[in-house]
């Protein structure tokens, strides 16, 4: 079913705002940094927070609406969820964890349980219906979790940050039963998380909050071709900085100017790969446009690449071989001389 | 520096904190506060029944003021009272309510020679003004009462009462006291209560049907010394309640002279 | 020194009435037509005002746990309050409330005939009235100290309020209520104040166990300290019953 949601949260002396679509039957990912509002948002879909301003869709239903004054609570809007920490009622058995759903709605004793080892079966974890939560591993009490959050039958399905408590093993095993049950599930289904790999692979559709607000929403392959905030410029592995264009040239923070291979004018985004700038301890010769003398914020080494960042464009990142971090003494505070390629610059409208 | 009392417990350098929570101590211990009174010749615990509460509170009053002495009253179930005078209670005085609970303390041989100094019969207590126009005993049968609990001499007298005017009345309560039937008069709850016509005489808050004489009875008080020997308070005490004024004040009281 | 001073203080008179209870005649004399119709009301009535304090001590303790609300500690005070009131006091204030000619009182004997002083109905509301914040205090901690989120996680899943209430509330403040009943039930089988001051002293209606033992205690030493036992029974039960709260604190 379509989800159309517009969020409006006041938490504290602040607001979550939030505008998500989902078509039927497909995966949003909203990714984020801690304390964006990505469970805020949760929890206002799944009814357990209400809308200080909104309104709510899925399908033909209304969930919410704060203009009729229309608040539908949790257990009426058929939407189930995921909880990071799994939530497994520990006073039951997790077969009666995956049968309270059917049960809770109306179901007998006999069909609701039949229903839960079918979805048990399902996630392999049939030999575990007498077992009680305490008595799982987490990578276990996650699946369980979903098993239930399925057995009630959703027609859109909440998960928040459903591997953020696991270990890496069980990460990749709850990871395979996350997608199975998506791909099997007619449900429409947003995932909340933190981790960019994570968003990118699981998303059909990403939106990334960032301080209580989407900051930037599309496919997967739009995030990654243009990326609008450092944030999401993280995510995807690129320098996002904003400019002013003119002709083409693009006048960036630091008094700095980056030449444009194509001109552009007005507020513009322009983005570049760690991989594209070269370090050089002198004035690079040659016909290079961009060709800039900065300090050297301070280096990280990952294995045999190294990261640095750079004074100017400020918090910019470069990647160079370890073998040319050394000939090159990099350290923090060092002058070295940078040059980009002006083909290797991506630019669009801010 | 003076150390006359057993609670001063040092120079003045010693907290009065610490001194008051010390006296507070001795005071919740009924065995020391009790050594402390025995000790102390000007003060006296008079144990009466409660019926007596406001002609002995007078009387009281009176010998303070003559004998600068202080005087301590339990009032309470004369039952009651004699039950702890025999568990070792410091009383120094006994005023009973009926001459069976004095006999009880005085078999045990924790009193002697008791004298009768006040006479009071019977009476039905109801709401100022009598509303409800309680004219005799037999009215009770139609309303509320409440009785002393027949452990207590007022609840004896009372069930004497009815039995000579031939009433059954099925009581909504069986109260520890004589007081305490009476503030459930006072306070509206029940209806009527029997108990001394002298109560009645001293209340603002009830108004009295008298008994007639044929099923009335008369309660006797008889006061005695606790102990071998007695203080020269106590004795003060116990002879100004025999005396013409003693009888002056209970006669304003409701009492009669025996 | 000191310490040892108190643990004879509390154990002393506690051995004492032991040592003189008349345990030869102590089966005749519970077994008295008097005393059996005593327990057998004491009882009634105790669990009676154990089931009130639990079916309105709980949504009060969860009013208390999970509301929002202004005057919320004021609300608790008053809970509080009738543990640390002098229980005559709490029996002269039922009077005022539910006498005769009390405020609520006087409707309810206008309006439906009922009065409620000197009555079984009277005692059992006496003894609910102290023996109520027992069951909702412990109630109250032990909603606090439940994750809110099975709750929530069990209304996703379609259950309305009162199926979370049953299956995931309750359960998980099971031993905690219990403990408070127990609590209460004991407060209410021993309350003697307020029940004398409201209710009276009416034999089969009114006069529970400490009551009769008061009285006893008057006329026949012996019965009171038989009556006594019983309830010595009842609080070193509870005792027993609540050792794994109490007595194991490391």
């Amino acid at each position: 079913m379509k989800l159309r949601a517009d969020v409006r949260v006041g938490r504290g002396d602040r607001t979550i705002a939030a505008h998500v679509v989902a078509d039927p039957s497909r995966r949003v990912v909203i990714v984020g940094p801690n304390g964006a509002g990505k469970s805020t948002v949760l929890a206002a879909l799944a009814g357990t927070v209400r809308l200080d301003e909104g309104r709510i869709e899925l399908g033909d239903r209304l969930l919410a609406d704060t203009d009729t004054d229309v608040h539908l609570g949790p257990h009426e809007r058929n939407v189930g969820v995921v909880f990071q920490d799994g939530l497994l009622f520990p006073h039951m058995t997790v077969l009666d964890n995956v049968a309270f759903g059917p049960r809770s709605r109306g179901a007998s004793r006999d069909r609701a349980g039949r229903r839960a080892r079918e979805e048990l079966e399902r996630f392999d974890l049939h030999s575990l219906a007498e077992a009680r939560p305490r008595a799982l591993s987490g990578g276990e009490a996650q699946r369980v979790a979903l098993a239930r959050a399925l057995a009630a039958g959703p027609d859109l399905l909440l998960l928040d940050e459903p591997f953020g408590a696991l270990d890496v093993t069980s990460r990749v095993e709850v990871r395979r039963a996350v997608r199975l049950a998506l791909d099997e599930s007619s449900a429409t289904a947003i995932l909340v998380t933190h981790d960019p790999v994570e968003a990118l692979a699981m998303g059909d559709r990403i939106v990334v909050m960032e301080k209580g607000r989407v900051s930037q929403s599309g496919s997967p392959d739009e995030i990654r071709a243009r990326p609008r905030s450092a944030y999401v410029g993280d995510l995807v592995g690129l320098n996002v900085i904003h400019g002013r264009g003119q002709g083409d040239s693009v006048e960036i923070p630091g008094d700095t100017a980056l030449t444009l291979a194509e001109p552009m004018d007005g507020p513009v985004i322009v983005t570049f790969h760690p991989h594209a700038v070269s370090l050089h301890a002198t004035r690079p010769e040659g016909s290079m446009r961009n060709v800039w003398e900065t300090s050297v914020r301070h280096v990280e080494h990952f294995g045999g690449r190294v990261r640095v960042e750079l004074d100017s464009p400020p918090g910019a990142a470069v990647e160079v071989t370890g073998a040319a971090a050394s000939e090159l003494g990099l350290a923090g505070g060092r002058r070295v001389w940078a040059s980009l390629k002006a083909t290797e610059i991506g630019c669009f409208p801010a | 520096m003076k150390r006359t009392r057993r609670w001063d417990l040092g120079p003045p350098g010693v907290s009065r904190v610490l001194r008051g929570s010390v006296l507070a101590l001795l005071l919740l211990s009924p065995a020391l506060a009790g050594c402390s009174n025995a000790s102390n010749d000007d003060a006296v615990v008079v144990f009466a029944a409660a019926s007596l509460t406001e002609a002995f509170e007078e009387i009281g009053e009176e010998l303070e003021r003559t004998d600068d002495v202080a005087v301590t009253f339990n009032f309470g179930a004369s039952s009651d009272l004699a039950r702890s005078i025999v568990d070792g209670s410091p009383a120094q005085v006994f005023a009973s309510a009926d001459e069976a609970m004095m006999d009880l303390v005085v078999d045990e041989g924790v009193a002697r020679d008791p004298e009768v100094f006040a006479a009071s019969d019977m009476a039905i207590a109801v709401a100022k003004g009598n509303p409800l126009g309680i004219e005799d005993l037999g009215d009770l049968e139609r309303i509320s009462v409440a009785l002393c609990a027949p452990e207590v001499p007022c609840g004896r007298y009372a069930r004497d009462v009815l039995e000579a005017a031939g009433v059954s009345v099925d009581a909504r309560s069986l109260e520890p006291d004589v007081k305490a039937v009476l503030a459930r008069v006072a306070l509206g709850e029940i209806d009527a209560g029997i108990v001394y016509g002298s109560d009645v005489a001293s209340s603002d808050d009830v108004s009295a049907v008298s008994i007639p004489d044929g099923s009335n009875v008369v309660a006797r008080y008889p006061i005695a010394l606790i102990g071998d020997a007695p203080s020269e308070t106590a004795l003060a005490f116990y002879e100004l309640v025999v005396s013409d004024a003693g009888a002056e004040i209970l006669e304003r009281h409701g009492f009669e002279r025996p | 020194m000191l310490a040892l001073v108190g643990a004879a203080f509390l154990a002393l008179p506690i051995a004492t009435i032991l040592w003189r209870a008349p345990w030869s005649r102590l089966g005749e004399l519970l077994a008295s037509e008097e005393l059996v119709t005593t327990l057998r009301l004491s009882l009634f009535c105790s669990l009676w005002a154990t089931a009130l304090s639990a079916l309105v001590g709980i949504p009060l303790a969860w009013l208390l746990a999970r509301g929002s609300f202004r005057g919320k500690r004021f609300l608790r005070g008053l809970v509080i309050l009738p543990v640390v009131l002098p229980p005559v006091i709490a029996g002269l204030a039922l009077i005022t409330a539910f006498g005769r000619s009390g405020v609520m009182g006087r409707w309810l004997f206008e309006t439906f005939d009922v009065s409620l002083p000197f009555t079984t109905a009277g005692t059992i509301l006496a003894e609910t009235f102290v023996a109520m914040p027992f069951l909702v205090l412990a109630v109250e901690g032990a909603l606090r100290s439940t994750e809110r989120g099975y709750e929530d996680a069990a209304a996703t899943l379609g259950a309305g309020s009162w199926t979370v209430f049953r299956r995931v509330t309750l359960p998980a403040i099971a031993p905690a209520l219990l403990s408070g009943a127990l609590l209460a039930w004991a407060r209410a089988i021993g309350e003697f104040g307020a029940t004398i001051t409201f209710a009276g002293n009416l034999p089969g209606a009114t006069r529970t166990i400490p009551l009769a033992a008061f009285f006893a205690l008057q006329r026949e030493p012996e019965a009171a300290i038989a009556l006594s036992l019983v309830l010595v029974a009842v609080s070193l039960g509870v005792l027993i019953g609540l050792r794994d709260r109490w007595l194991v604190r490391a």
